[in-house]
């Protein structure tokens, strides 16, 4: 199986998860054609792999390519399916959380800050857009070839090149970009006005909200992202009471 | 609104439906890129840019990890720009659009539920060997479907439900527009507080957010645009 046509249904890893297998289903359907040429014409030796790969699994979705190239190198070579089973389990802690730290906790944030401090300062909306997807998936599309590259190469000594690719620092290096946009938006919004008083001369309405927005972004950097739940209730049912006041009235 | 205007905005919600997990994640399922697109359908696209940002700070703080089960932002700003462009923008038109944003992807997150335990039931068989790779396509093909479908149904009846109510939300909304701004700004501190918490350690994050706070506030200051 090409790596080409493995990165292509990689694509799809995602499309059958659920929450007995998680991305089991979505891993066999992906090694399905790699399977089916490692059986040759046996029949029942090709469902049975389809079956063994079926199992729990997870992984970060760009990084699964570590995995999919892999275990189909090892299914290649005849391995016992003990130790391809093992070495899945192995595989899925670090697969996860390399690609939450360094993509949905670091990759993602700091290029929608971008495309937002290029909105702001003047770009046009569907150009700082456009830039945005162009920029993030330089490194999803990288991350997804490299990983079905270094699997199909190395098979069971992944576990060198997925240490030496540095993904923990990079995280934290792109974390700190994503820090400093923020403060640039952030400090925009503060110093151009945006339609309100960027320094309030008295405790007026917007003054108000502006010392009640301070206290709680302190709140919130206190709190984390374990407070982060609060969110999707606080601000509608705030906006919703002031439409309440305003119906009322 | 023209009858390519909503087929379009249909698509859009089938894909970012699709784009958000099953297929591609190319980040099409973005608030930003909903929001902007809707926006420029509509004639607005940088009011629409404006809504996707703040959608993309009350949401970026929650990190879809593992199996944990979020809100789904991107279909529901389509309805959400859409409501934004028809109040005109502005404080009451930010404020309700987020807050119509933000109530829909709860509604969207909770068919994200659905759809998984969908899914589970889809591939029934697979572990035990009994359902062959043809019927496995076959169901790859009805979850695909079933995914774009729900994306589709929430931009388009968000949509009409938002269009409907823009008038007499806009009448009844009380706040002069630079208020209405800084209690939606204040609102949204909060998930940016968490965000910030979120990237990098606690020595970067100061000096990193002070230094771009200083950045942006003389750019801001000196009308850089």
């Amino acid at each position: 199986m090409t790596s080409v046509r493995l990165l292509l249904r990689l694509l799809l890893i995602q499309a059958l998860w659920n929450y007995r297998t998680l991305l089991g289903a979505g891993l066999a359907w992906v090694l399905a054609p790699s399977l089916r040429e490692s059986s040759g014409p046996d029949d029942g030796r090709f469902r049975d792999a389809l079956r063994r790969h079926a199992e729990h699994f997870n992984s970060h979705p760009y990084l699964a390519g570590v995995a999919a190239g892999s275990l189909a190198k090892l299914e290649r070579e005849g391995e016992e399916p003990e130790t391809v089973r093992r070495f899945k389990e192995a595989l899925r802690g670090p697969l996860g959380s390399l690609g939450d730290s360094l993509v949905w906790a670091a990759w993602l944030p700091t290029c929608v800050l971008a495309a937002g401090a290029m909105g702001l300062m003047g770009l046009p909306p569907l150009a700082a857009v456009a830039a945005f997807l162009v920029a993030y998936n330089l490194l999803h599309l990288t991350l997804r070839w490299w990983g079905v590259s270094v699997g199909l190469t190395f098979g069971r000594g992944v576990g060198g090149p997925l240490a030496r690719s540095d993904m923990p620092r990079w995280a934290e290096r792109v974390g700190r970009a994503g820090v400093l946009l923020l403060g640039l938006l952030a400090g925009y919004a503060f110093g151009s006005g945006l339609g309100w008083s960027a320094l309030p001369a008295s405790l007026d309405a917007v003054g108000l909200a502006t010392i009640l927005g301070l206290l709680l972004y302190i709140l919130g950097l206190v709190r984390g992202p374990s407070a982060w739940g609060w969110t999707p209730l606080m601000v509608p049912v705030t906006i919703l009471a002031v439409l309440l006041v305003g119906a009322a009235g | 609104m023209e009858p390519s205007t909503w087929l379009l905005l249909g698509a859009l919600g089938a894909w970012a439906a699709l784009d958000g997990v099953a297929a591609g994640q190319f980040m099409v399922s973005r608030p930003l890129v909903t929001a902007t697109v809707t926006g420029a359908l509509l004639g607005d696209p940088w009011s629409g840019f404006i809504l996707g940002l703040l959608l993309e700070v009350a949401h970026l703080g929650a990190v879809p990890t593992g199996g944990v089960r979020l809100p789904e932002p991107g279909p529901a700003a389509i309805p959400a720009a859409a409501l934004t462009v028809a109040l005109g923008g502005g404080g009451a038109g930010m404020a309700l659009g987020v807050t119509l944003g933000m109530l829909l992807a709860l509604a969207g997150g909770a068919g994200v539920i659905q759809q998984r335990r969908l899914n589970g039931w889809l591939v029934d068989g697979l572990e035990e060997g009994t359902l062959s790779l043809r019927a496995l396509n076959g169901r790859l093909a009805v979850s695909l479907a079933s995914e774009g479908l729900r994306g589709a149904i929430i931009a388009l009846g968000g949509s009409v439900v938002a269009l409907r109510l823009a008038p007499p939300l806009g009448a009844i909304w009380p706040l002069p527009d630079d208020v209405g701004w800084a209690v939606l700004l204040a609102l949204l501190a909060f998930p940016a507080g968490v965000l910030t918490r979120r990237l990098g350690g606690r020595r970067a994050r100061a000096l990193f957010l002070a230094l771009g706070g200083l950045v942006g506030l003389a750019l801001g200051a000196w009308g850089v645009q």
